[in-house]
């Protein structure tokens, strides 16, 4: 019995010790200040009783750095950052998606399902590549930019058929300094690619249902 | 003493002298007393040079009357009008024609009517005309004036053309090509020789080819023994393989029917929602397989995040890297 005791004290000991060890892995955050969170936000309306074809929204596959809910910084000499103290209110691909389907849908006869919306049998399904999304700081506070490159692939699922794949590309210079003015830049930017994909997908959905 | 004339022989010696005049006069100028003449219109296409008032009018080679006048056409200024008078015995009808002619080469014109055969209806002035029309043609030899000029220009362009053909230099290759031709043909003839030694292997390849088709024949004979000993156990096993087949198809199409609706419902239903499935799970499969690597690489990093640099925004200069 007594050595059942020495037994078990021991073993506390041994996993007190290796749980301090692991002291410097385990953190829950530091004590610094809470993060600013922005989100982009369609100025346009939602959906409504559409009746045309329905196209299923992939979710966006990002380029290196843009992963994850950090704003990225594009520094000379192809150096990536993030923004200090800055995040958006979701993961980057969920909030571009969320984003082209109120944008597409309000647009367009189109139904347009995104995530979740794999039960519903499509008729194409479009894909985004979301090359760029940076902050661009520039020599001084005027020449400071944001850059959206965005790239789309509309396949029609009956036969696979590739029925278009531009790229839309935008840069907007800030206006005023501070985060508000990157951010505000990042919605407006988002608003004309937007603004050109609507143009290109309310023609380029007609051969959904087409074949 | 008085010389006593006779008053009535002097008037009629007169008077016969006079008659006589008359006649001899009307027998000089051929006045034909009895003659009855029709008047006909002929209007010709361009020009009648050498035609004149008075030009005879001809019928199968005899004068039967002359031309009375030449004016240009009323309404057309393209043609001319030619008055002619011929005698009425001339059997003028429907089918007549006149045709602008040259005696020889002195470019006097005359006018020859033809084609009047019997039995087509006199020819009469229609409504609107003065007279009958007889309907015209141009001569060949009216045709050939008109298009000396071109032909004469165009074989002044041939002969120019002919002399640029047979320059100096293209006679030198007009001769090397007969030269080649010449070499050419002479070793046609020197391969007929080649020929026949081909002709000769030709005849070798046959024979070997038919001593091959010996063979083969042979060698189908031999098949078709062994087709008569073993491929009777092939075939029996083939049949019952068959009939399994067979028995395991119906077994499916029944089994189907039993079920129809159901496979229906697995066709049109199920089976676009496992493609769905498919992809969703290709999807998840591309985030974990994400996820695996850089847990992979670096455990501590997945979970708290990655060292990383930041920018600040308001100072306008990256701040020192995170721990």
């Amino acid at each position: 019995m007594r050595q059942l005791l020495k037994k078990n004290a021991l073993s506390l000991v041994a996993a007190s010790a290796l749980l301090a060890s692991c002291g410097p892995l385990i953190s829950f955050g530091d004590e610094g200040p809470a993060d600013e969170i922005y989100t982009l936000r369609y100025q346009g309306g939602y959906p409504v009783n559409a009746t045309g074809p329905v196209v299923f929204i992939d979710e966006p596959t990002v380029a290196d750095s843009l992963k994850g809910d950090k704003v990225a910084v594009a520094l000379p000499g192809n150096r990536r950052s993030i923004i200090d103290g800055v995040r958006w209110s979701a993961p980057l691909a969920d909030l571009l998606r969320d984003y082209m389907l109120r944008a597409l849908g309000a647009s367009s006869e189109v139904r347009v399902v995104g995530d979740g919306g794999l039960d519903i049998q499509s008729s194409c399904r479009l894909g985004m590549k979301v090359w760029e999304m940076d902050y661009i700081p520039g020599a001084r506070a005027g020449d400071d930019k944001v850059s959206v490159v965005l790239e789309f692939t509309l396949v029609r699922l009956k036969d696979n058929q590739l029925l278009g794949m531009p790229t839309i590309a935008k840069e907007v210079g800030t206006r005023g300094s501070g985060t508000n003015a990157v951010m505000a830049a990042f919605n407006e930017a988002m608003g004309d690619a937007a603004g050109d994909a609507a143009s290109w997908f309310g023609k380029a959905h007609e051969a959904c249902n087409a074949g | 003493m008085e010389t006593r004339a006779s008053h009535i022989l002097v008037g009629s010696f007169v008077l016969a002298f006079l008659a006589g005049l008359i006649a001899f006069a009307i027998w000089i100028a051929k006045v034909d007393l009895d003659a009855e003449y029709q008047e006909y219109d002929i209007f010709f296409d361009g020009s009648v040079s050498g035609l004149y008032k008075r030009s005879i009018v001809y019928y199968l080679g005899i004068p039967v009357g002359d031309v009375r006048d030449i004016t240009l056409a009323p309404h057309d200024s393209e043609k001319v009008r030619v008055l002619v008078r011929l005698r009425s015995e001339v059997p003028v009808n429907e089918e007549t024609y006149a045709r602008l002619e040259f005696q020889g080469l002195t470019g006097v014109a005359y006018i020859e009517i033809k084609g009047s055969p019997q039995g087509s209806a006199p020819l009469k002035a229609k409504a609107g005309q003065e007279r009958p029309v007889i309907r015209s043609e141009a001569s060949p030899i009216q045709e050939v004036f008109e298009t000396a000029p071109n032909l004469i220009n165009e074989a002044i362009l041939t002969v120019g053309q002919v002399k640029k053909m047979l320059a100096e230099k293209n006679l030198e290759r007009v001769s090397n090509i007969l030269e080649n031709t010449e070499r050419a043909t002479r070793n046609i003839a020197d391969g007929t020789e080649d020929l026949d030694a081909l002709m000769a292997e030709v005849r070798e390849v046959m024979g070997r080819v038919n001593e091959t088709a010996a063979k083969l024949g042979a060698l189908a004979d031999s098949g078709n023994k062994l087709l008569a000993e073993d491929g009777e156990r092939l075939v029996a096993e083939a049949i019952e393989t068959m009939d399994a087949a067979q028995a395991m198809l119906e077994r499916v199409d029944a089994l189907v029917a039993a079920n129809e609706d159901s496979v229906t419902q697995f066709v049109s239903g199920s089976l676009p929602e496992v493609t769905r499935m498919i992809m969703d799970l290709r999807s998840t499969a591309r985030s974990l397989s994400r996820l695996v690597r850089k847990i992979e690489q670096n455990p501590a990093e997945t979970l708290l995040g990655p060292k990383e640099s930041s920018y600040d925004v308001d100072a306008r200069k990256v701040k020192e890297t995170k721990e």
